[in-house]
């Protein structure tokens, strides 16, 4: 439990208001989308500004009291579940677009911003912005930057850091700095480009510089329906043999397909053995000359379905269909788990092939949904809990699709990012070595392993004492350069 | 460090198979004589190097094709020089993947001229001569013109190899360009100079050729009409690959832009169309010239554009330097460049990548002159919030300017710096700060 005189300082940080204690309070605050994991923190503050993350974080550093960054909480991988006795800094109220800069294409935006609001801003001027996970009418911007989000348009647009020029950072000891900026390649190391992908454990980004992108030209969604995975993977290799780069490419499985067409009635074909959403951006004339190569592609592997959507309504539907995927398990499984691995697109019918083995085998159905563009698998493995024994069988077949994954040289994570849930799973891709390397990182910003600790690694490194002493600079030394 | 020539190369030549040689003239670094050149053929070998280097207390730099060893502050020691040149494989190139797996030697035009087999390039088109190695490109996160449409390193790299100063061979990233999996480390060594280890390997996504290419050039006596009209383009459904400015003070009021459209040839058709009667709409009511090129007086125009011309015969110094702004910015800072190159008596001829804020510019003329103007130039840059770094510049220069401006992150830099190479092992004092 926190000491009295600890909990007095922070309330004298902020109004009574911004500081949650009771039991039912707190609950709320237990788990991220991920409620395997729960636990709940022993106190949940909620600051409005800048100086008040600050203020709250030097104190916990002061107090050595780990605390947990937390955005909206709809992290799949437990990213932001609290340390017990520790301290949850909700963002939620630091949601305020500051600046929109049409001219440059930038926005500056605090972290508690939902993603979805962002495009919503800028929207009537012709742009948006480009990362879109799945659930980004709800996802915040700061836990974007945390998780380096991604969505259904990485293939073209890239990722989240592709997005991120510069962020004003709380550091784990308080400290205020900037990092990175409005323009490009500020002097020295690309911390925006190490801040936005490692899971809050590095600080709170308090002010964060995006990037926005230009509408297309044109946009043409097509679905194709295909007898069988195989073929609809074949697809995906034609058109990127073709030299095309669509803006997405997601491919359904059959039981994907009924799950979704349950819930949200997009009109995917029931019969279908996979479905490919297609999306193709553009200039006009571009969009065209691809968008006949894709119908051909798709035509000589087999397509028994090629719908181009014909309005924007028509489009909306698809995707919303294809967004609902997760959600609508509901309506087949009474549970499931939502995995996320990632794979070389040539090892996308191996993998595949594995994956049927092993629902085989533990006797479980799995749901396939993947970006398929970018090889970033979300097969759903579901089960039902009542069932005794299901769920721990369902975490193992889980576990074995990573497996899989990563012997063909793919990730275990490509969005959802690895925070408590796969932790144990980051020395199938790293060697003892590369994570002690990787944690130096935190060694330097975080020594004391108070920022959302105990997360991402197996294993925390021990920092010891910073090694070697600063030395001046001759040319500091001598005053032409400067310290700062 | 004091050591001799001879005891250093007879305890390095066990590690890498007698791949050690006496430095010569041509191996210096910045104005620093490393004592001998150390060519190790794989990453064990620089693994052993480096910890040699690391324990006996050796300050050791790195140099790829040593196309940019003029980048930075002179180092502040260097007994022995480790050359990259030997690691020069492809070690994996899947095209359907779109990924290429290569040795940090290996130059970056010999992986184009492969990846051109199968239709598909590295989209980074930095202007650096022919030698220049993917490990010195991600070291000094060199870029060029395409950046505008397909990013900068940062944007390209998804895995990376690396040796830590002492020994320890380390993996970051992977193969596939969707990951999450653990802290960003090729980002960190992205633009880091070699002062956290030494690249070994790196992976990168690709893009495949486009089919066809329009540029269309205008000319026009000012810059303001040319600011309007890129702004116009960046915020138009125009996709340039390229949106150059281009001007030197040998021919005052003629400036060229040139924008580039790679794709099929009826839509770059169509965009470059589209571009000249945007230039007639924006800028016509000033007197200008348009016209649209393709093909060999395409690629002839690029190529020339490619180097920019280094300086009139002089005996003055000539200084490079990389200012970053936001794209409303740069052409007033250009005018504050011309500005200051008039009062000055300073030659200058310069690139602007109008599209993503990039300018480089070639100064020449008096040192005292050129100190003056470049600090003059950074702080107009630090105003509008962008940035100024010296790329190029003699030794002897380079000492009393700021190779790299101020950082207000250098105490987190400083910390990164210390935990991956605790004694300076590595390129020491070369980058912000005297990191």
């Amino acid at each position: 439990m926190l000491e009295a005189k600890f909990v007095a300082e922070l309330r004298a940080i902020v109004d009574a208001d911004q500081v949650l204690e009771k039991h039912e309070q707190l609950r709320t605050y237990e788990s991220d989308a991920l409620t395997s994991f729960h636990v709940q923190p022993a106190l949940v503050v909620l600051p409005s500004s800048t100086e008040q993350v600050q203020a709250v974080v030097r104190l916990c550093h002061r107090a050595h009291i780990p605390f947990v960054p937390r955005g909206s909480g709809t992290g799949l991988s437990g990213g932001a579940l609290p340390v017990e006795g520790g301290v949850v800094i909700s963002l939620a109220r630091m949601n305020r677009i500051l600046d929109v800069d049409l001219l440059n294409q930038r926005v500056v935006v605090q972290p508690g911003v939902i993603n979805l609001w962002v495009t919503q801003r800028v929207a009537a001027h012709g742009y948006y912005y480009a990362p879109d996970p799945s659930s980004q009418q709800i996802c915040s911007i700061g836990g974007n930057v945390a998780e380096n989000s991604g969505g259904a348009h990485c293939l073209k647009y890239g990722f989240t850091v592709n997005h991120v020029l510069g962020m004003k950072l709380v550091l784990p000891d308080g400290e205020p700095v900037e990092v990175g900026g409005p323009a490009l390649d500020t002097p020295g190391y690309d911390l925006p480009g190490i801040i936005v992908g490692s899971e809050g454990t590095l600080g709170i980004a308090t002010e964060i510089i995006l990037r926005i992108v230009r509408r297309a030209e044109t946009v043409k969604t097509v679905l194709a329906a295909f007898a069988h995975t195989d073929a609809a993977g074949e697809t995906v290799s034609g058109i990127i043999s073709a030299g095309i780069i669509p803006a997405a490419v997601e491919m359904m499985d059959k039981l994907s397909i009924a799950a979704c067409e349950a819930a949200v009635h997009a009109g995917f074909p029931l019969e279908a053995g996979a479905i490919l959403l297609i999306e193709l951006d553009g200039p006009d004339a571009e969009v065209t000359r691809q968008l006949a190569q894709v119908e051909a592609i798709c035509q000589n592997a087999g397509a028994t379905e090629y719908r181009l959507a014909r309005t924007d309504t028509e489009r909306t539907l698809m995707w919303k269909g294809r967004k609902a995927a997760f959600a609508a398990m509901g309506r087949i499984s009474p549970n499931y788990i939502v995995q996320d691995g990632v794979l070389p697109r040539t090892a996308l019918p191996e993998v595949l092939r594995e994956i049927e083995a092993l629902s085989t085998q533990f006797g479980l159905r799995v749901a396939n949904v993947f970006h398929a563009g970018d090889g970033n698998l979300h097969p759903l493995v579901l089960y039902d809990e009542r069932i005794e024994g299901a769920e721990q069988r369902a975490e193992t077949l889980a576990g074995e699709i990573l497996r899989s994954c990563v012997a063909h040289g793919g990730s275990i994570t490509g969005e959802h990012g690895v925070g408590m849930d796969k932790k144990d799973y980051m020395p199938t891709m790293f060697t003892d070595a590369d994570m002690a390397t990787h944690q130096l990182i935190r060694c330097a910003i975080d020594p004391q392993n108070l920022c959302n600790p105990n997360k991402v690694y197996p294993t925390p490194r021990l920092c010891g004492e910073v090694p070697g002493r600063y030395q001046p600079h001759p040319l500091e030394a001598a005053g032409i350069i400067e310290r700062f | 460090m004091n050591v001799s020539t001879q005891s250093l190369q007879v305890a390095l030549e066990p590690l890498v198979g007698n791949w050690v040689r006496p430095a010569a003239d041509t191996d210096v670094v910045a104005g620093v004589q490393p004592r001998v050149v150390v060519e190790p053929g794989c990453e064990e070998e620089v693994a052993a190097v480096l910890a040699f280097a690391d324990t006996e207390g050796l300050r050791v730099l790195v140099r790829g094709g040593g196309t940019q060893l003029a980048m930075g502050f002179p180092p502040t020691g260097g007994d022995f020089l480790l050359s990259t040149t030997r690691l020069n494989h492809i070690v994996e190139h899947v095209p359907h993947d779109l990924t290429v797996t290569v040795q940090s030697g290996l130059p970056l035009t010999a992986l184009q001229a492969t990846l051109a087999q199968a239709q598909q390039w590295l989209a980074l088109d930095p202007d650096l001569g022919a030698q220049a190695t993917i490990g010195g490109i991600i070291a000094t996160n060199a870029t060029g013109p395409r950046r505008l449409r397909y990013g900068g390193v940062r944007d390209q790299i998804i895995g990376i190899r690396v040796v830590l100063a002492n020994g320890t061979i380390a993996k970051g990233g992977g193969k596939v360009v969707k990951n999450v999996a653990g802290y960003d480390l090729p980002k960190l060594f992205t633009g880091a100079l070699g002062t956290l280890g030494v690249i070994v390997t790196a992976t990168f996504r690709l893009y495949p050729l486009a089919p066809a290419s329009r540029t269309v050039l205008l000319t026009a006596a000012s810059l303001a009409p040319l600011r309007e009209l890129a702004l116009q383009v960046i915020g138009s459904t125009l996709v340039p690959t390229m949106m150059d400015v281009l001007g030197t003070t040998s021919q005052a009021n003629t400036y060229t832009m040139a924008v580039r459209f790679e794709m099929g040839q009826q839509a770059a058709e169509a965009q470059a169309a589209t571009l000249c009667a945007m230039a007639k709409d924006t800028i016509g009511h000033v007197p200008h010239t348009t016209h649209v090129v393709e093909g060999e007086a395409e690629t002839q125009f690029w190529s020339q554009t490619a180097h920019l011309a280094t300086t009139p015969q002089s005996p003055q110094s000539t200084v490079m330097i990389k200012t970053s702004l936001l794209p409303t910015e740069v052409m007033h800072w250009l005018t504050r460049l011309e500005q200051m190159c008039q009062q000055k008596q300073l030659w200058a001829n310069w690139r602007a990548h109008a599209g993503h804020g990039l300018v480089f510019v070639h100064l020449c003329g008096d040192d005292a002159a050129l100190v003056t103007a470049i600090r003059e130039l950074r702080q107009v840059a630090i105003a509008a919030r962008g940035s100024l770094i010296v790329v190029e510049a003699p030794a002897e220069l380079m000492q009393q300017l700021d190779a790299w401006g101020p950082s207000p992150a250098l105490a987190v830099m400083r910390r990164l710096k210390t935990r991956f190479d605790p004694h300076s092992t590595l390129n020491a004092g070369r980058f912000v700060g005297g990191i």
